[in-house]
Parts: structure tokens; sequence; C-alpha cells
């Protein structure tokens, strides 16, 4: 069993310059824990995501980490010019010795796109175009793909990632992607409910059975959960609480603001008490943790956990009590598992 | 008097990785030696630049360095979605506690801009567009515009630079032309190896442009040339890196020209051979004795308050560009603290 993190680095209420550095210092903690890897989300115009160049993002964390693997949660691929885009996963994986993970997906607010001239309803042709002028970009020596989107003749490529291949990672929500995803052994991560997480994972195992291939190779299937760890419950669950709420409403504003029906208002409810009843984040002590994430990943069949512990107005301080906790006391019980 | 660096971060024939941690290790130096900025060059698809994307190198350059300051030289703006260099640039000058140089231009070889699908022959319209939009962006709290190549309407912003209202304005100028806007905008300026006598030219045009809009001279910008600089213990030892280490850079220089049959356009301007360029001023090779010589005279003959190094090109090895640094550092910068 393998341990991440997801960040989508919202507003934390603390000026700017100060909430990239404490980050900044969480991820080294995160990286001495022995975190496997660090998603990190792309938004745009929104205090959702202040990393909303994600490369940026992520050449300070190559810089400031030796062990931790990390990729962006997702590139939002309509959003940019292939060619850039072939470079900067070029330049970060090289700079880090090969500890990127590349994270793609079409984006899925169309008010964020719509900022960017991206048509949302063509979106996701849009996506598999890129992604395909991308892969020719990362593998061979010169690009030639002429589509609907893109169209590129003989241009030379002249750098090349470190890993070869470099493994794909994708934000599974929609049952109907986990042909693609396995297809592409792409590794994933989705925050469903358990049961959906469940239908996501053993769709995914059969296809990969399908395909032929071996459950030795099978890619990283991973949950996203929010995760408090305090020394007693109480305190666990009123931090929760008093930090959820900013980035629940962060979460809706764009789609407030822009009268579009905000996809996840029933699925995320206001108050994190609520959200842990169904089963979809953790307020607790270190073993209520454990027991937590134990039965989660038999229920979900999940060999990944990723786990989001610093979002709204969750301090520094106690988002380091909770990663401490957590590498003390609950990642040892998984070491074998 | 300050000193700057200039960085095409070419091929150097060793593996990209150490490519890049070698050259950070070298910025660590330039830090250490206090230099006052450290501009990166934007090149496409050519072994003439390893950071196609600046903004990704530059975020690692932020945490290895405490004083110095870097940025692009330059961002090609029409190459860029607007909104995202907005949010780079605000990210990049926050993490580095406002230590970011916005150099912006419009792309100089058709051949890169093309790869993007940018038309340069209207480079210059799209760029004055994009920079609209950006200085925009990075001043308002909502962006709209409404122009030939780009339509924003009420989009919100939010983030912001921590230098304000935006970080310093540089750009690599070529042609007098410019010069009147750079003085109205209190931009920064580089000029690309030009020798001497045209600089004086370009100093002295800048320094009555700024007189005749009344700013008061303590205020001015910088205005700097780029030299190709080798530094060691014997004059011999320097001109033997320099020429070896040149001709690698010339033919990165000129290589995505040659290959798609374009015309190059320093052909005949830019020296085949580093002791052509040293014979022409633009270069130095030598003792620090010789380089504190060589860079009084440039400094006193050209007028710049700003003079830019491109002490790493070609196949110089990282020893070879940190002993340059280190001697430049130490027994030619001091001569020129007060001036």
């Amino acid at each position: 069993m393998r341990f991440g993190i997801f960040d989508h680095l919202d507003d934390s209420g603390l000026p700017l310059d100060q909430h990239f550095e404490k980050r900044l210092e969480l991820i080294e903690a995160y990286d001495r824990a022995g975190f496997y890897g660090y998603h990190l989300a792309e938004h745009h115009n929104t205090p959702l995501g202040y990393a909303p160049s994600p490369s940026v993002f992520l050449s300070a964390v190559a810089q400031r980490t030796e062990q931790l693997r990390f990729g962006p949660m997702v590139y939002l691929l309509p959003l940019y010019h292939p060619l850039r885009l072939i470079d900067e996963i070029c330049m970060l994986d090289q700079m880090s010795g090969g500890r990127f993970l590349y994270g793609v997906g079409r984006g899925i607010s169309p008010v964020e796109v719509g900022f960017y001239g991206v048509d949302f309803d063509t979106g996701a042709k849009q996506f598999r175009e890129a992604f395909e002028v991308v892969r020719r970009g990362l593998t061979e020596d010169r690009l030639t793909f002429h589509g609907e989107f893109y169209d590129f003749d003989n241009v030379p490529i002249v750098m090349k990632p470190f890993q070869q291949p470099l493994p794909v990672w994708y934000g599974l929500g929609n049952p109907a992607s986990v042909a693609w995803t396995a297809a592409n052994a792409a590794n994933t991560v989705t925050r469903r409910p358990p049961e959906q997480v469940r239908a996501i994972t053993d769709s995914y195992r059969a296809e990969w059975k399908k395909l032929g291939r071996s459950e030795a190779d099978l890619p990283m299937l991973g949950v996203n959960r929010h995760i408090i760890i305090a020394d007693t419950e109480a305190e666990a669950l009123a931090t929760a609480r008093r930090g959820y709420p900013a980035w629940r409403h962060h979460m809706g504003l764009l789609w407030h603001e822009y009268n579009v029906p905000f996809p996840l208002e029933a699925a995320l409810p206001e108050d994190f008490g609520v959200l842990q009843k169904h089963g979809d984040a953790i307020a607790g002590t270190p073993a209520m943790v454990r027991d937590y994430i134990a039965q989660e990943v038999k229920a979900t069949g999940v060999n990944y956990y990723v786990c989001d512990f610093a979002f709204g107005t969750i301090s520094h301080d106690e988002a380091m009590r909770s990663v401490e906790l957590f590498t003390k006391e609950v990642m040892p019980a998984f070491a074998n598992a | 008097m300050r000193f700057g660096i200039f960085d095409h971060l070419d091929d150097g024939g060793v593996p990209l990785g150490r490519l890049f941690e070698e050259r950070l290790q070298l910025i660590e130096a330039y830090d250490r030696a206090d230099f006052y900025g450290y501009h990166l060059a934007e090149h496409h698809a050519t072994p003439l630049g390893y950071a196609p994307s600046p903004g990704v190198f530059l975020s690692a350059v932020a945490q290895r360095t405490r004083r110095l300051r870097f940025g692009p030289m330059v961002y090609l703006l029409p190459l860029y979605h607007p909104l995202r260099l907005i949010e780079e640039i605000c990210m990049i000058d926050q993490m580095s506690g406002g230590r970011f140089l916005l150099g912006v231009g419009r792309g100089i070889s058709p051949i890169e801009v093309g790869f993007f699908g940018v038309d340069f022959a209207h480079g210059m319209e799209h760029y004055e567009e994009a920079l609209a939009v950006i200085r925009l962006g990075l001043t308002r709290n909502e962006l709209t515009y409404r122009g030939k190549f780009y339509n924003f309407d009420a989009v919100p912003i939010v983030l912001k630079p921590a230098q304000l209202p935006h970080p310093p304005l540089w750009y690599g100028i070529s042609r007098p032309e410019t010069l009147p806007w750079a003085a109205g905008n209190d931009v920064n300026l580089v000029s690309f190896l030009r020798p001497m006598p045209a600089m004086r030219s370009l100093v002295d045009q800048f320094h009555a442009e700024w007189a005749a809009l009344g700013k008061p001279t303590k205020r001015l910008p910088c205005i700097g040339v780029t030299r190709h600089i080798v530094v060691a213990e014997t004059e011999k030892e320097a001109r033997n890196i320099a020429a070896r280490a040149y001709r690698p850079w010339r033919r990165n220089m000129e290589v995505l020209w040659e290959q798609r049959g374009v015309p190059f356009p320093l052909q005949g301007e830019l020296a085949d051979e580093f002791e052509i360029l040293q014979h022409h001023g633009v270069g130095f090779a030598g003792t620090p004795a010789q380089a504190r010589d060589y860079v009084a005279a440039q400094a006193e003959g050209s007028g710049i308050n700003y003079f830019v190094c491109d002490m790493a090109f070609g196949d110089i090895t990282f020893d070879e560009a940190k002993r340059s640094v280190e001697l430049f550092a130490k027994e030619v910068m001091p001569a020129f603290a007060q001036a």
C-alpha cells in the first residue's frame, strides 16, 4: 500500500508568499515521511487553486524534496499549447531525476476553461487530440500531427523526459472513462463515495485482465480523502469543522458566480461532520484513522491512499501535526499491505 | 555599475539532468557573488535553449538563490496564453519575495514562433496587445479587454505579484525606434552583443528620451549590454577555453535557421570564432586584471550602467565557468563597486 497527497493549494487566508513557503515546508514533511506522490490541482481564476500554473510550483517542489514524486492532478490539456507542455514535462522530469507524474484531464469546469477560450462541449475531443500530440512529442524526435485542433509538421523535438515511458495519471470520476484509463495504463485517483470507488476499481481490474495484462503490472488505483489527525477526537473534529467550510466555499464559488449548476453540490455537504458520516473523510485520533483506512481499503479495493491534509483554513501547524501523527502511527500499519 | 548574467542555457554536450543541476549550482555562485540579475533566454525546438519554458527553470532558481533577481530575457509574449502568463508571473514573484524581472518581447525567430502557430508578420502587433493584456491582468481585479488577438470579459483575477504595481519590465533592445516606448514606460534594457560605438549611441538616445520626459537621472532604468566573458589565471588558458566553448554555441545559434533554409540574420555580423568576437570588443577572454581593464573601457566607452556577462555558453564546463565567476567576483567587480 502506498500513500500520496492531493492538494488544491486553495486560499488559506495567509498572504500569498507565506502560503507558498509554508506549503513547501509541508511538502518537505511529506517527502521525509515517505509519501509516494504529491498531486497538485490546476484551477484558474479562483481561490480554489493558487497554483494555476502547476509546473511553476512543482519546479520548486523538485528543489525542496528528494524522493517524493510529484505532478499535476491534472494538467488541463486543452488549456496548454502542446509544445510548451512537452517542454515543461521534459524540464520537470529532468530537473527531478525522473520523479514526475504526468496527470492529464480535460478540465471539469466550463467556467474555468471558458476563461481560456476553450469550448467545454468540445473539450473531451480536444483532450484526446492533445494527449496524443503530447505522447508523440515526448517519445519522437520530430512531431507531425494533423488534427481538428492541432496541426504540427515536422517540428524538431530536442528534449526528452528522464523517464521512459512517463507514468500517466488521471482523475477518475466517471466510470465511463475506465476503459480509456486501463487501455493507456493510467494510474487513477478518485474521490467518490466508497461503493462507487469499488465499482471503479472492479471495472478497472476487469478491463486490465481483458487486455491480457498481468496483475503485477496493475497501475495505482487511488482514493482521495480529507484527513485530520490530532491527539483527541474532539480536537481533530473541531479543527476539521473549522477548516473545511472555506475549502467547500472555494469549490462552489465560480459555479455559483456564473450561475452554472455545481455538479458536486449534493456530494459535498457544508459540514465536515456530515462528510465524515458519509464515509468520505475522517477527523480523529491516529487509531481511528488507522481503522478507517484499513476498512476503506478493504471496501474499495484501492492500492493507493491519497490524503488531503491541508485545505481551507487548516493552519500549517495543524497540517504538520496531522502528517506527523499519520507518519508515526498510521503508515507503519500498512507497510506490508 | 551593476552586473548581470545572460544565459541561453544552450546544449553543452552533457546529459540534460546534469546540465540543469550544474547550471543551478553556477547560479548559486552568481547569487553569492552579488550579481544583480539573471536573465534567461526563451527559445523553442532548438539546442540553443533548454529552458523553453523559462518560468519552470526560474522557479527552481528562486529556490536556490536568496538575493539574485531573475527573469526571462525574454518571454515571447505571443506564444503564451495571457491568463497563464499572468498567473505564472504572480506565482514566481510571490515565491521569490519580489525578485522577478519581467522581460518581454515578440520573438525574433519566425521559425520558432511559427512552430507555435504564430504569424511572424503580425508579431509586433500581437506582442503589443499581449503586453497590454498582461499589464491589465497584473494590476486589476478583473480583466476586460477587446482586441484583434485577445478578448476577455470580466475574468476574475485572484493572484497579485509581490512587486506592485507589477514586476519591473525588461526588454532586449535591437532597434533605437523602441527607445521612446522604453523611456516612457520605465523599461530596463539589455542589448545583445552590440558593439561599443553603437551601444554608446543607444545609451545617449535613451538618456535624451529620459531627460525629455522630465524624469530624474537617478531613476534611470538599467541599460546594459551582453558580453561573453571567460576569465582564468592566464590569458592563454582563458583564450583556449573561450575558443573551444564558443564554437558549439555559435553553431547552436544558427542551427535551426540552417535546417529550415532561412537566412540567419546575424550571418556576417556574429563572429565565427571567439578570437574575432574578442577582436571586435564584444567578447573577452583573459586574466582578471585584463578583464578589469576591459570592463572599465566598455563602461566608459558605451555609457552603460549595467554590464551583462554571458559566462556559460557552448561546451564550457561547469568548473571553467565557476572559475570565471569566482575570479570575476573577487577581482573585477569590486573595482566597480562605487561606479
